[in-house]
């Protein structure tokens, strides 16, 4: 009998070959878990998403979806990035929830029951991994990610950028509708922003245990953050458009304010300036410059809601939340009866 | 229907009864006159779909006379006929099991005491056979909702009790779309297409979210025809024609937007039992089928309907 609540698992691969039969085996353990205490809840694939890896990734992941027939594969032509390979896996899946895990088992697979519970508890759409601890336990890496994201945030004005994480659990149906509008550019996480503004985080462990052990980073350079940044802001409408709309707004009104001033002056012989002409070219510089920063904002704002329609952004999107209360319950039930 | 020789990589040649002109009958009629274009010079003979015992009676003795011409060791029958489609009602659908089980039955006595090895092909219906279940890795997890699942189910069960036959190929096929504009019905994807080309609105039975596996008719028809020429084997087997990929209606709408260049006006029917997900684990897909991109073909289906080239319909 089907369950009623599936998830699905979406894992892109680039250099994880050290990593994956140990994940599969997490994720199997997770899929035991599920089968055995919940009539409801089933994890009914895992997605791996090989974009050209640089290791012998699709050996292994060969191997293990022989063994696991739960295990899907898919292999891009290219190395298209992070962001793609998981539109890709999610555009194959079926689940009513997806669940994106990176490769390295930094993301422990049990933890989506953590996540599942939170976005079901509080009908959300998303939820999103927020770690406990500092992730890297360096200082200064985590300083330097925590403020460029706030950063972006701020020139975006869009409050879950802090939030953003690879692990995240989402709707299957907005997951799967938001892959269909991304782009090569399109930041996914600002794209399911336009589908959902239920977001939700839920505190898990992600320390990363590699650096203890003295094994490679993933690769991230202030060089990747700097791109990360700018397909985020590409992605969204920029605050700045907003704040000069307002300057010139306010400068076109001072201007016409003191037009008024001027006139009133000259007309009823009031002499408060002492440098002939001036009054008159600070007003046409004011009246002129408020007029341009005003249409200025108008056409970029414009370009930018343009530039958004071309990347898919949706009129509007109908989910079905029905079975959340039925998610809940079943993971309650579960955690009742085995210690996660 | 059709009768006509193949080269077979077993028998030269073998006999091939082709029974429907439909969407995928057509599309094997295709396949099969583009690489053997002396097929083309088969005449078509008007079938009768009846239960009428006399004219049915008739209809097969003519067949079974030209079969005994080619005195072949070789018989393979296509069945990818059918009047009831996926919304039909019982009373249609009936009446169709019975004109099937009448085929089944004639053919039996036909083969008594010949040495002519039969192969059956049917093109049965994954959607309608396991409705409303998603990942379906299995093909005995069956759920008959509707006449037309029941129909297709029944069928191939009085295949599966058919001994004199060698061996039956069940084609459980997902939602199929077509290049080809036959019998005056288009499938979802070239409904929509059309009627964006023409701003016009279309009537979607199911919701944005419905999650569906979507294959071409060409590709199904190059299946079929590598399993007739290529394939021997005893008893009876299932293969599903299926793409694998799960597609949404939302992500259906968006690529037939892209491709024909202007947003479409839907109007969505939101009937429960139409919007009920069904869904294919990849491993189900048969080996012999190899299914074509489907922005690729959506894009080609644009194309092909901007120029009104429809294939001509041989039926």
């Amino acid at each position: 009998m089907q369950s009623t609540i599936q998830i699905s698992t979406v894992t892109p691969v680039y250099n994880g070959s050290k990593y994956l039969p140990k994940l599969v085996e997490a994720l199997d353990e997770v899929r035991t878990l599920l089968n055995t205490h919940t009539t409801d809840l089933a994890l009914i694939e895992s997605i791996f998403v090989i974009d050209d890896a640089i290791d012998n990734s699709a050996e292994v992941l060969a191997k293990l979806a022989e063994e696991y027939p739960w295990v899907k594969v898919i292999t891009l032509s290219r190395n298209y990035g992070q962001h793609p390979a998981t539109i890709a896996g999610i555009l194959h899946s079926s689940g009513d929830w997806v669940a994106t895990l990176d490769e390295d088992l930094q993301h422990k697979p049990k933890d989506i029951i953590t996540l599942l519970k939170k976005a079901a508890e509080e009908q959300a759409d998303i939820a999103y991994a927020l770690s406990d601890e500092a992730v890297h336990k360096s200082v200064v890496r985590d300083f330097v990610a925590m403020s460029f994201k706030k950063l972006v945030s701020a020139l975006v004005g869009n409050k879950h950028i802090k939030d953003f994480n690879s692990f995240r659990v989402m709707r299957g149906d907005v997951a799967r509708a938001t892959a269909a509008i991304c782009r090569h550019e399109t930041y996914l996480d600002v794209a399911l922003g336009w589908f959902t503004r239920r977001i939700v985080v839920a505190e898990v462990n992600l320390y990363d245990d590699r650096n203890q052990s003295g094994e490679e980073e993933s690769g991230y350079s202030v060089w990747g953050l700097i791109r990360h940044g700018k397909r985020m802001i590409m992605s969204s409408k920029l605050k700045v458009f907003r704040i000069g709309f307002l300057i010139g707004v306010i400068a076109f009104g001072i201007s016409i304010l003191l037009s008024l001033y001027a006139l009133l002056s000259v007309m009823f012989n009031v002499d408060t300036v002492m440098n002939k002409g001036w009054a008159s070219i600070i007003m046409v510089v004011i009246f002129f410059g408020g007029l341009s920063i005003l249409l200025i904002a108008f056409v970029l704002e414009s370009l930018s809601d343009i530039a958004l329609n071309l990347n898919g952004k949706p009129t509007y999107f109908a989910v079905d939340r029905s079975n959340d209360k039925l998610a809940l319950e079943s993971i309650e039930k579960l955690q009742n009866n085995v210690d996660l | 229907m059709w009768i006509y020789n193949l080269n077979t990589e077993t028998c030269k040649p073998a006999t091939v009864l082709h029974f429907g002109s439909g969407l995928i009958g057509h599309a094997i009629w295709k396949y099969v006159t583009k690489l053997n274009p002396e097929v083309k010079q088969s005449k078509q003979i008007p079938y009768y779909w009846g239960n009428e015992e006399k004219r049915f009676n008739q209809i097969w003795e003519s067949i079974f006379q030209s079969v005994e011409q080619q005195n072949t060791k070789e018989l393979h029958i296509i069945w990818a006929a059918g009047k009831a489609g996926f919304s039909a009602k019982t009373e249609d659908t009936k009446e169709e099991l019975i004109h099937f089980r009448k085929v089944l039955n004639t053919l039996d006595v036909f083969l008594k005491e010949k040495e002519i090895a039969t192969h059956f092909y049917i093109m049965s219906s994954a959607g309608g056979i396991h409705e409303g279940i998603r990942m379906i890795n299995n093909p005995d997890n069956v759920s008959l909702k509707r006449p037309y699942g029941e129909l297709k189910y029944a069928q191939e069960n009085s295949l599966r009790e058919a001994k004199m036959l060698t061996s039956v190929s069940i084609f459980r096929i997902s939602s199929v779309y077509s290049h080809s504009n036959v019998s005056g019905r288009l499938g979802l994807i070239s409904v929509l297409i059309k009627n964006g080309i023409s701003n016009k609105v279309s009537n979607i039975f199911g919701a944005e979210r419905t999650l569906r596996d979507y294959v071409l008719d060409d590709d199904i028809a190059k299946c079929v025809y590598l399993n007739i020429i290529k394939v021997r084997r005893k008893g009876v087997h299932i293969e599903y024609l299926v793409d694998g990929k799960p597609s949404s209606l939302n992500e259906i709408r968006l690529m037939v937007e892209k491709a024909v260049g202007r947003k479409l006006y839907l109007q969505y029917s939101l009937q429960k039992s139409n919007a009920t997900d069904i869904t294919f684990a990849p491993e189900m897909q048969s080996p012999l089928f190899n299914p074509s991109p489907l922005y690729t073909n959506i894009k080609l289906l644009y194309q092909n309907l901007l120029k009104g080239n429809f294939s001509s319909h041989y039926g």
